[in-house]
């Protein structure tokens, strides 16, 4: 018997005329691992919903779901509830109550456990989760990652049969990542849950997985073992798959398509590379300096910035990596002049940032934030490009102008909060650059984002190095910091490792680096260089 | 009193409290001062809540001549009224009395943490102790929000020059991470939803135990209270002594765990 069970399913949310879901057909097998590839706006989302009785759009529904065996309409809520778990994309929004050992509890509560079961049923998830450290914590001070980790574990409390996971790991840094999805493998494999997650970034979830759907534009393109589906994807597509499949591909398809970085590593176990030739960094009068900055928040607590020096060129990019709670955000706050160092100097453009008197703005430094929707307070897109345009004197033409050059003319009109993350990217990123800055401070640009946008942001930040802004990135996507720096620092404990050029920094890291470095050991840190560096030595050809 | 459950020590906080704020009898007062700083001393911090029961005491004592004349022995005239032995008296009385209070109030505070209060808080109305619950976790995140939403908006030069604009500026902060606040909150919901919130037959889960003894604890320091306050009421001092052993209660249970406890 299946678990689930889709049926020719096309949806239109209430008021539109497009179906989001067209004629949709796949069942799930008890225990299987699918994973749901797809762009942001391809259905991923409203599927997993109508999945889920209880997060289902209003809207028109044609076809059927059934879940168990029964027809969805026939499921009561108990069963609906607790048959099937969900996983959302943002960590802190899951989160309800104030202490960890309450929020593992929540599911358990709802189904009404008597209090021996519950007390038991806690204790054996704390333990296998490993969360018994932090049992009795607030829930504010944990990280993204042990925030995704508690809702998963808070969701098992009900022993659901099916597990739908939308994007959970699009917010995590790439170590917080594997350890959610080991421990979902582990349920999947130890406790037989059947899974079915979303993705716009399966590179680390392909290997775990047994079938995958790839969904465009509400219909379902593939269905199929992972590895068949990434060998007969078109070559216009490529972007989507994980890198090594698609170094697989630029190298001519030999033998079978790798999906791990372990079988990525044998594919190219023989191949020669030539050194990379070493890229010319942008030279001048630095935008922006910073000497020996030291920072913490109080007296004791630890520091988020200790002696930390760095210099920024007109027309370069300089990207800052590492973890959570390395101190990123908090050094952009300072550049940015909204937390004073406790010592240390920045010099933006030759003068001392005090010197511009909270005015920095003016002077050409902008600030994408970790939330962009913070930027917006008017109704439409459009309507916010203007009021700064009207504000600042500027011609009206220019916030349409700038739209079209990130290609998001077409979402004017929207409100800020309906976008998807990337498009919300975007439109932010239009919205500052209206300023027309000397210095661009980013903070996770990428984050959940998926590939199509990440690349239209990575073209973006392109033509404004070009035409000579320096961009001061801190990011845990190292792929994105591979392709668009030209410079690149480790972040850790506060300490700032000093940056190098991009391609001799992601090679000469063992493990905090990109999956290309990690392919091929060290000898190239991204997909071009690759191609530009292969001598063309035979591809080992993997027999898997 | 981390052994025990959180409910002996709320009940014995509150059977001492009372007592102590309704009767007036020198012996109840010093009793209670006593055991009162002796559990200070025990929990930690004896010699600031010693200053402090100096203070109120003498606060009271020395401005209760002040309004209230009455009383035989007269010590002095001030601005030709008269500063009595009897009224200096009543004031360290209501002095001790205060200060008694004061001294449970803090031993308890550090008896009873946070997780025990809002514990004993929600016990008895699960609904509300899940809503504390979840307002206090959307209040710990909206604070950094709004910081988050005004350095955005203050980058991107939002922030016009003169109050009205200032105004403007504050107005628009607020309406933007009130925005997302309720964007959050959707999420939430949806959270609490799929995961069968609302179904009938709720249960919830208590980090803390009852046990037997807690049981014969309590139901023995009710005891108690109740002969205390009926020989405060009737005046009948033998009874009293029960107000005494009440007092030293939290001593002996705070003082064994100490024992147990030293190194």
């Amino acid at each position: 018997m299946e678990i689930l069970n889709v049926r020719g399913l096309s949806f239109a949310y209430r008021g539109a005329q497009a179906s989001v879901l067209k004629n949709i057909s796949f069942s799930l097998a008890p225990g299987s691992f699918t994973v749901l590839m797809g762009d942001s706006g391809s259905g991923k989302s409203t599927l997993l919903r109508l999945i889920k009785k209880e997060l289902s759009p209003e809207g028109t529904k044609k076809g059927s779901i059934s879940l168990l065996g029964k027809p969805m309409e026939e499921l009561t809520a108990r069963e609906s509830a607790f048959a099937v778990g969900f996983v959302a994309q943002k960590p802190h929004e899951q989160i309800v109550t104030d202490r960890v050992w309450h929020e593992l509890a929540f599911t358990g509560e709802s189904a009404g456990m008597e209090d021996i079961l519950l007390r038991r049923r806690v204790g054996e998830i704390a333990s296998y989760f490993g969360m018994g450290e932090w049992f009795r914590k607030p829930t504010e001070i944990l990280s993204g990652g042990q925030m995704q980790l508690l809702t998963l574990a808070s969701v098992m409390g009900a022993e659901p049969a099916l597990l739908l996971l939308d994007e959970p790991t699009s917010r995590l840094d790439p170590v917080a990542e594997g350890e959610f999805l080991s421990l979902l493998e582990r349920l999947n494999r130890e406790m037989g849950v059947t899974v079915l997650l979303a993705t716009h970034d399966p590179s680390r979830v392909l290997g775990m997985a047994d079938r995958l759907l790839y969904l465009e534009e509400g219909t379902l393109l593939y269905d199929g073992d992972p590895r068949e589906v990434c060998a007969a994807f078109p070559a216009e597509k490529l972007a989507v798959l994980p890198a090594v499949s698609r170094v697989w591909h630029k190298l001519g398809k030999k033998g079978e398509c790798p999906l791990t970085l372990r079988e990525g590593r044998a594919m190219l176990a023989n191949a020669a590379f030539r050194k990379p030739s070493e890229s010319v960094l942008p030279q001048g009068e630095p935008l922006l300096r910073v000497e020996s900055l030291c920072f913490r928040f109080a007296k004791e607590s630890a520091p988020l910035c200790d002696r930390l020096s760095l210099t920024l060129h007109p027309g370069e990019h300089l990207a800052l990596v590492g973890g959570n709670g390395s101190g990123k955000t908090t050094l952009l706050r300072l550049l940015g002049g909204f937390l004073k160092p406790v010592a240390g100097k920045i010099f933006f453009a030759g003068k001392p940032l005090q010197k511009y008197g909270g005015e920095l703005w003016r002077h050409g430094m902008a600030y994408l934030p970790q939330e962009p929707a913070a930027l917006f307070g008017e109704e439409t897109v459009g309507e916010e490009l203007l009021l700064y345009c009207k504000k600042q004197g500027i011609d009206q033409s220019a916030a349409t102008e700038m739209a079209t050059a990130l290609g998001v003319e077409h979402l004017l009109d929207r409100h800020p909060l309906d976008l998807s993350g990337g498009e919300l990217q975007l439109c932010a990123l239009a919205r500052i650059l209206l300023q027309e800055p000397k210095v661009l401070l980013l903070d996770e640009p990428t984050k959940g984002v998926d590939a199509r946008a990440a690349h239209r942001i990575e073209e973006a930040l392109h033509l404004l190095t070009e035409k000579g802004t320096a961009i001061l990135t801190v990011t845990h996507d190292l792929e994105f910091a591979s392709r668009t720096a030209h410079r690149c620092g480790l972040l850790f404990d506060g300490v700032l490792s000093e940056p190098q050029p991009t391609e001799r920094f992601f090679c000469s890291n063992r493990f905090y680096t990109t999956d290309l470095a990690r392919m091929t050991s060290g000898a190239c840190a991204s997909e071009n260089t690759l191609y530009q560096c292969f001598i063309g030595k035979e591809t080992h050809h993997v027999t898997l | 009193m981390r052994e025990w459950h959180p409910s002996v020590s709320a009940v014995l906080l509150l059977a001492l409290l009372l007592l102590s704020a309704f009767s007036a009898d020198p012996y109840v007062i010093l009793c209670s001062l006593a055991g009162g700083i002796s559990f200070c001393a025990i929990t930690g911090g004896a010699r600031r809540q010693l200053k402090t029961v100096l203070f109120v005491v003498a606060v009271f004592a020395l401005t209760n001549p002040l309004f209230s004349h009455r009383g035989e022995l007269v010590l002095f005239y001030l601005n030709h009224n008269a500063v009595t032995l009897d009224a200096l008296y009543e004031g360290a009385r209501i002095g001790g009395m205060l200060a008694a209070s004061l001294c449970w109030f803090s031993a308890f505070g550090r008896v009873l943490d946070e997780e025990r209060v809002v514990y004993l808080l929600g016990r008895p109305f699960p609904k509300t102790a899940l809503l504390i619950s979840s307002a206090l976790r959307m209040v710990s995140l909206a604070g950094p929000r709004h910081t988050a939403v005004k350095e955005a908006r203050l980058a991107a030069g939002l922030k016009g020059e003169g109050a009205l604009a200032d105004l403007r500026f504050a107005a628009g902060n607020l309406s933007v991470s009130l925005g997302m606040t309720l964007e959050n909150a959707v999420e939430s919901g949806n959270s609490m939803k799929a995961r069968g919130f609302g179904l009938p037959g709720r249960t919830a889960y208590g980090l803390f135990r009852f046990a037997p003894a807690d049981g014969v604890l309590i139901a023995a320091v009710i005891l108690l209270a109740a002969l205390a306050a009926a020989g405060i009421l009737l005046d009948f001092a033998p009874l009293w002594a029960c107000f005494g052993i009440l007092c030293g209660i939290p001593c002996l249970l705070e003082g064994r765990e100490k024992l147990r406890w030293r190194s």
